[in-house]
C-alpha cells in the first residue's frame, strides 16, 4: 500500500512537470495578460485571446 | 439590473496613471510603477456602475495616436479598429500641454472622449493652477479631476464617462490652417464617394496627408483607394513646396501650436517655486554623484533585505524543522516518511523559508519603482548604457529584471529599435530575478559573515549589471550593428509611494512565490527525492552491517575491560573460591537479562503495554536470581546500581558539553563570552565531581569511549548514506556531468541541483535540501545551511562561484518561453541557453581558480 501511495505521488508530480513544460513551450496558459483563461484549448501563446 | 455592457478604454501617454485608475474601478491588482512603460498589452475588467455593465480596457500608454513601438501600436489599433464605446483619456495633470497632444488626436476621432485630469495634486505642488471647467469647454468634452493613487475622483469619472457615451458631444476642430485645411477638404471631399468608410472623413484626411502607414494600407484595399492615395501624395508633396517642411511635420506643429493655445487659456503656472522634484533631482542625477548613489542605494537595499530578512528566516527555518521533527516522530520508518520527510519538508520547507527576504525585495523595488527613482536609474545608467550601444531606455525593463525576467522580457516592447529590443532581451536574464534570492540567501548565510553578507548579496547584483552591459557592448559590435536611436525619457515627478500599491505588490510576489513553492518547486522535490532514493538496492563497498556490529562488540569489551572490570574488582568479592565463581555466573546472568531487556526494548515507546509486559519479565527474572542467590544477589545489584550510575554521570557529562557547544557556537573561541561559558561548564563539572567522587573518574573514562563509539557508527553510517545516494540514479546522472563542472569546484550535487534549476532558480534550494536530507545519516538533520557548511565541497569561494554560475546560467524555463515568445526565434532562444550557460561557466571558473590563486 505505502509503495503505491509513493509510486502514485511521483507518478502526479512527473505528470504536473510535464504538463507545465507543456504549457510553456506551446505557450497554453501563458498569454502576456496572466491571465490562463484567455489560453484555454489554445496550443499557441499567439492564439490567446487577452481580450476574454 | 444591468443593461447591456459599454466598452471604456484608457488611453493616455505612458505613465500618467492609467493602471492605477484601471485598479481603483475594476477592484484589479495590476502592476503599476512610477515609470512609463510598464503596461504593455491591453488588460481588462468589468465593473457595474449604476445599474451598468462596463467593460474597462487599460491600454499601454502612447504619445500619439501614429503608433511606432508594439505597446503603441496595441493602444492605437484598440482606440482606432475596435472603436470603444468610450474613451477615457486620462491625462498627467503635472505635464499637461504635452498630454493633450494626445487628446486632441482622440477628439479627432470623433469618438465620446472623458478626460481624468490625473495627478492634480502633484500638479499642484509643481506650481500649474488649471482651470479644468475652461479647459473643457475650449476641448468640448467633460473634464475630472483624479488622484489615482489615493482613490480620489473615480466615481465621478465613470459617471462623467458614462454619461458622455449618450450625449452628443461637440469636440473641437483643429484649424491647421489655410494650407492644410485646403488640402484636408480636398481629401474630404473625394472620401465622399466612399462607401463603409470605418472611420471619420477628417482624421482620415489628416491621416492620409501624416502618410500613416497603417491607414495607408486600410485605404488602398478599398474600392478608389489608390486614387485617393494618389491624390494624398500629390497634397503632401505640395504642402512640402508651400511650407518648405514635410507634411507630417507641418501638421504636428501646428497642432502643438492649438495644444499650446488651450494650455495658456486654462493653465497658470507660478514660475517662481522650484519643485521638489528638481531639487531632489538635482542631486539624484548629477552627472557625478548620480551613479555612486545608485550604487548606494542598491548596497542599502541588499544590506536591508538581508538583515532585517534574517530573523523572520530563522523564525519560519525553526518552524520548518519542528515541522519535520513533528511528522518524523509520528510516521514509522519507511519511503512514504522519507517521502515526506526529506524530500517535501527537506526541499519545499527549505524554499519557504527564504519567504521573508522575497518581501523584502519586492518592498524595495516597490518603494524605488513608486517613488519615481527608477526612472532616474535608467537616466544615470544611460552613460553606461551607450557604451554597450544601448540607451537608459533599455535599463527600465533590465531593472525590472531585478523582479522577474518574465514582465521584464515583455517590458522591452517600449524600444522602438528591433536591435535595441534584441539586446536588451538577452541581457535581461543577467539580472538577478527575486528566484535567485533563496540561493544567494543560504550560501551567503552558510558562508560569509554577517557584517560582509548585505554587501556580498550586492556585489552579485553589480555583477550581473556588469556583465550585462558587456553582453550587449560584444552583441551590439558584432551580431546586432546598427546606430543607437537617441534617448528621450521622461522623468516622473517624484511622488511619496501609495502604501496601498506597495502593500499589494508584496502580498502578491509572496502569494506568488508560495505557489510556486506550492507547484513546481513541490513536484521537482518529489522527483528529486526518487531520483537520489532509487535503486534501494546499492552494492556497497564494505560491509557496513558486519563493521557497526564489530564496533560495537569492541565496545562493550573495552567498556567492560576498562570501566567495569575496576568496578568488579572492587565490589564483586566473596568470601571464597567457589562463591567467586558463583558471583561470576550471577553477575553474567544479570547483565544478560539486562542486556536482552535493552535490545527488546530499544524501539519501543514508553507506557507501551510490549514494555510494561517486558519490565515485569524482566523484574520476574531479576526475582527468581535474587531468590535463588539470597546472599550473593546484593553484591550483583550493588554493582549493577553503580555501572548505572557511571552511565547516568557519563550521560550527564554529554550533555554539558553539548550544551556548551550549542552555546558557543558562534562564538569566538577566546572571547570573554566564550570563556565565561567555559567557566560555566567547568564549574558545573567540579560539581558533579563533587558529587560523585567515587564514580567521577570511571564516569569520564566511559563518556570519552561512548564519544569515540558514537563517532565512528556516526561516520560509517554516514559513509553508508553516502554510497547509497552516490549510487542512486540522481548521483549516476550528477557524476555524469561532474566532468564539466568539477574545475568550478562543484560536485555532482551542486550539478543535480543546477540541472534542477531550470525549472525555476528556487529549485536549486530544495535540490539541494532534498539531497543532503536523504545524504544525512541523522534522522533529525540540522539546517540545510550548517549541512552545506558541513560539506567539505563546500568553502566561501566555492559558494561564490556557485552563486555567480546561478546568477548567470540559463533562464528558467518560464522566461525562455517569453524569449522564444517576444523574440519569435527558436535560433535566438538557443542563443541564450547557449551563451549564458556558457558565460556562467567561463565567469565560475575564473572566480574559483582566481580566488584560489589570491589565497581565498
Amino acid at each position: 500500500m505505502e509503495t503505491l501511495v509513493v509510486a502514485g505521488i511521483g507518478l502526479a508530480a512527473v505528470a504536473f512537470i510535464v504538463y507545465k513544460g507543456w504549457q510553456q513551450v506551446k505557450g497554453s496558459g501563458s498569454c502576456s495578460c496572466g491571465n490562463s483563461d484567455c489560453c484555454k484549448a489554445k496550443t499557441k501563446a499567439e492564439d490567446c485571446d487577452c481580450s476574454k | 439590473m444591468g443593461t447591456a455592457g459599454l466598452t471604456i478604454a484608457l488611453a493616455g501617454n505612458p505613465n500618467s496613471g492609467k493602471t492605477t485608475i484601471f485598479n481603483n474601478i475594476t477592484g484589479a491588482r495590476q502592476h503599476v510603477g512610477n515609470y512609463p512603460g510598464v503596461t504593455v498589452e491591453r488588460r481588462e475588467g468589468a465593473r457595474n456602475f449604476q445599474g451598468q455593465n462596463l467593460v474597462i480596457v487599460d491600454l499601454p500608454g502612447t504619445y500619439s495616436l501614429t503608433a511606432y513601438s508594439l505597446d503603441e501600436i496595441v493602444a492605437r489599433n484598440f482606440i482606432v479598429e475596435e472603436k470603444p464605446d468610450i474613451i477615457v483619456n486620462v491625462l498627467d495633470a503635472g505635464n499637461l500641454e504635452r498630454n493633450l497632444y494626445l487628446a486632441v488626436q482622440l477628439l479627432e476621432l470623433e469618438r465620446p472622449v472623458a478626460l481624468a485630469l490625473n495627478m492634480v495634486d502633484t500638479a499642484d505642488k509643481l506650481g500649474f493652477k488649471i482651470d479644468d471647467k475652461k479647459l473643457g469647454q475650449k476641448l468640448g468634452v467633460p473634464i475630472v479631476r483624479t488622484v489615482g493613487n489615493r482613490n480620489e475622483g473615480t466615481d465621478a469619472l465613470l459617471a462623467a464617462a458614462v454619461n458622455a457615451a449618450s450625449v452628443q458631444q461637440q469636440p473641437i476642430r483643429v484649424d491647421y490652417g489655410d494650407d492644410v485645411e485646403q488640402k484636408i477638404a480636398l481629401l474630404t471631399q473625394e472620401l465622399e464617394t466612399v462607401e463603409d468608410l470605418k472611420y471619420p472623413k477628417r482624421w482620415l484626411a489628416v491621416k492620409l496627408l501624416e502618410n500613416d502607414s497603417a491607414v495607408n494600407e486600410n485605404v488602398a484595399a478599398l474600392q478608389g483607394g489608390t486614387k485617393l492615395l494618389l491624390s494624398a501624395e500629390q497634397a503632401r508633396s505640395a504642402l512640402k513646396t508651400l511650407c518648405g517642411d514635410d507634411a507630417e511635420t507641418v501638421i504636428a506643429d501646428r497642432r502643438y501650436r492649438f495644444v499650446g493655445e488651450v494650455f495658456r487659456d486654462a493653465v497658470v503656472k507660478d514660475d517662481g517655486a522650484e519643485n521638489f522634484s528638481d531639487k531632489v533631482d538635482k542631486v539624484l542625477t548629477n552627472r557625478v554623484l548620480g551613479l555612486p548613489i545608485f550604487l548606494v542605494l542598491m548596497w542599502l537595499l541588499f544590506n536591508f533585505v538581508f538583515t532585517v530578512g534574517a530573523y523572520p528566516q530563522e523564525w519560519i527555518e525553526n518552524g520548518v524543522g519542528l515541522l519535520g521533527k513533528f511528522v518524523g516522530s509520528h510516521m514509522a520508518d519507511g519511503d512514504l516518511k522519507s517521502l515526506i520527510v526529506d524530500g517535501i519538508i527537506g526541499g519545499v520547507g527549505g524554499v519557504i523559508t527564504f519567504l521573508p527576504n522575497i518581501v523584502l525585495l519586492f518592498l524595495g523595488i516597490s518603494i524605488l519603482e513608486d517613488s519615481g527613482y527608477m526612472a532616474r536609474a535608467a537616466f544615470v545608467m544611460d552613460r553606461v548604457m551607450r557604451f554597450a550601444g544601448l540607451h537608459g531606455k533599455s535599463f527600465i525593463p533590465m531593472l525590472m529584471g531585478f523582479g522577474c525576467a518574465v514582465p521584464a522580457i515583455m517590458g522591452t516592447r517600449t524600444l522602438e529599435n528591433p536591435r535595441d529590443r534584441m539586446v536588451t532581451i538577452f541581457v535581461i536574464p543577467l539580472m538577478s530575478c527575486g528566484a535567485r534570492l533563496p540561493v544567494y540567501t543560504l550560501l551567503i548565510s552558510a558562508f560569509f559573515a554577517p557584517d560582509v553578507a548585505g554587501t556580498v548579496l550586492f556585489s552579485l547584483y553589480v555583477l550581473g549589471i556588469v556583465l550585462a552591459v558587456i553582453v550587449a557592448f560584444i552583441i551590439r559590435g558584432s551580431m546586432l550593428k546598427g546606430d543607437s536611436e537617441p534617448f528621450v525619457m521622461e522623468l516622473p515627478p517624484y511622488h511619496m509611494p501609495a502604501l496601498r500599491s506597495v502593500l499589494m505588490h508584496m502580498w502578491e510576489r509572496a502569494v506568488l512565490y508560495l505557489k510556486k513553492a506550492g507547484t513546481i518547486i513541490l513536484a521537482v522535490s518529489i522527483i528529486v527525492w526518487f531520483l537520489t532514493s532509487y535503486p534501494s538496492e546499492v552494492d556497497f563497498t564494505k560491509d557496513y552491517e558486519g563493521l557497526t556490529a564489530a564496533a560495537d562488540t569492541a565496545f562493550t569489551e573495552t567498556v567492560d575491560q576498562k570501566v567495569f572490570a575496576p568496578l568488579a574488582a572492587e565490589l564483586l568479592v566473596a568470601e571464597n573460591a567457589e562463591e567467586q565463581s558463583v558471583l561470576e555466573s550471577l553477575t553474567a546472568e544479570v547483565d544478560d537479562v539486562y542486556a536482552e531487556f535493552e535490545e527488546q526494548t530499544a524501539e519501543l515507546e514508553e507506557g507501551s503495554a510490549e514494555l510494561t509486559a517486558l519490565t515485569t519479565s524482566k523484574d520476574e527474572k531479576l526475582k527468581q536470581l535474587e531468590t535463588d542467590n539470597e546472599k550473593l544477589y546484593p553484591l550483583v545489584a550493588a554493582f549493577m546500581d553503580e555501572k548505572d550510575k557511571i552511565k547516568e554521570v557519563s550521560e550527564q557529562i554529554a550533555a554539558l558539553d553539548t550544551q556548551f557547544e550549542e552555546e558557543s557556537e558562534e562564538l569566538e573561541e577566546g572571547s570573554a563570552e566564550f570563556l565565561a561559558l567555559e567557566t560555566e561548564k567547568d564549574a558545573k563539572l567540579t560539581e558533579l565531581e563533587a558529587e560523585n567522587q567515587k564514580l567521577f573518574p570511571l564516569a569520564v573514562q566511559y563518556h570519552e569511549l561512548q564519544s569515540e563509539h558514537d563517532e565512528q557508527i556516526a561516520q560509517l553510517e554516514q559513509q553508508q548514506a553516502s554510497e547509497k545516494i552516490a549510487g542512486s540514479y540522481a548521483g549516476r546522472l550528477g557524476k555524469m556531468i561532474e566532468p564539466v563542472i568539477a574545475p568550478l569546484g562543484f560536485d555532482w550535487k551542486i550539478g543535480i541541483a543546477l540541472i534542477t534549476g531550470f525549472a525555476a532558480k528556487e529549485v536549486v534550494v530544495s535540490t539541494l535540501g532534498t539531497i543532503y536530507s536523504i545524504g544525512e545519516a541523522d534522522e533529525t538533520s540540522a539546517a540545510l545551511k550548517a549541512t552545506l557548511l558541513a560539506d567539505p565541497t563546500f568553502s566561501p569561494l566555492v559558494a561564490y562561484a556557485l552563486m555567480a554560475f546561478v546568477l548567470i546560467y540559463v533562464p528558467c524555463l518560464t522566461a525562455m518561453a517569453v524569449i522564444k515568445r517576444e523574440t519569435n526565434s527558436w535560433k535566438w532562444t538557443g542563443f541564450v541557453v547557449v551563451y549564458t550557460t556558457a558565460l556562467a561557466w567561463i565567469v565560475s571558473f575564473i572566480i574559483y581558480h582566481g580566488g584560489q590563486a589570491l589565497g581565498f
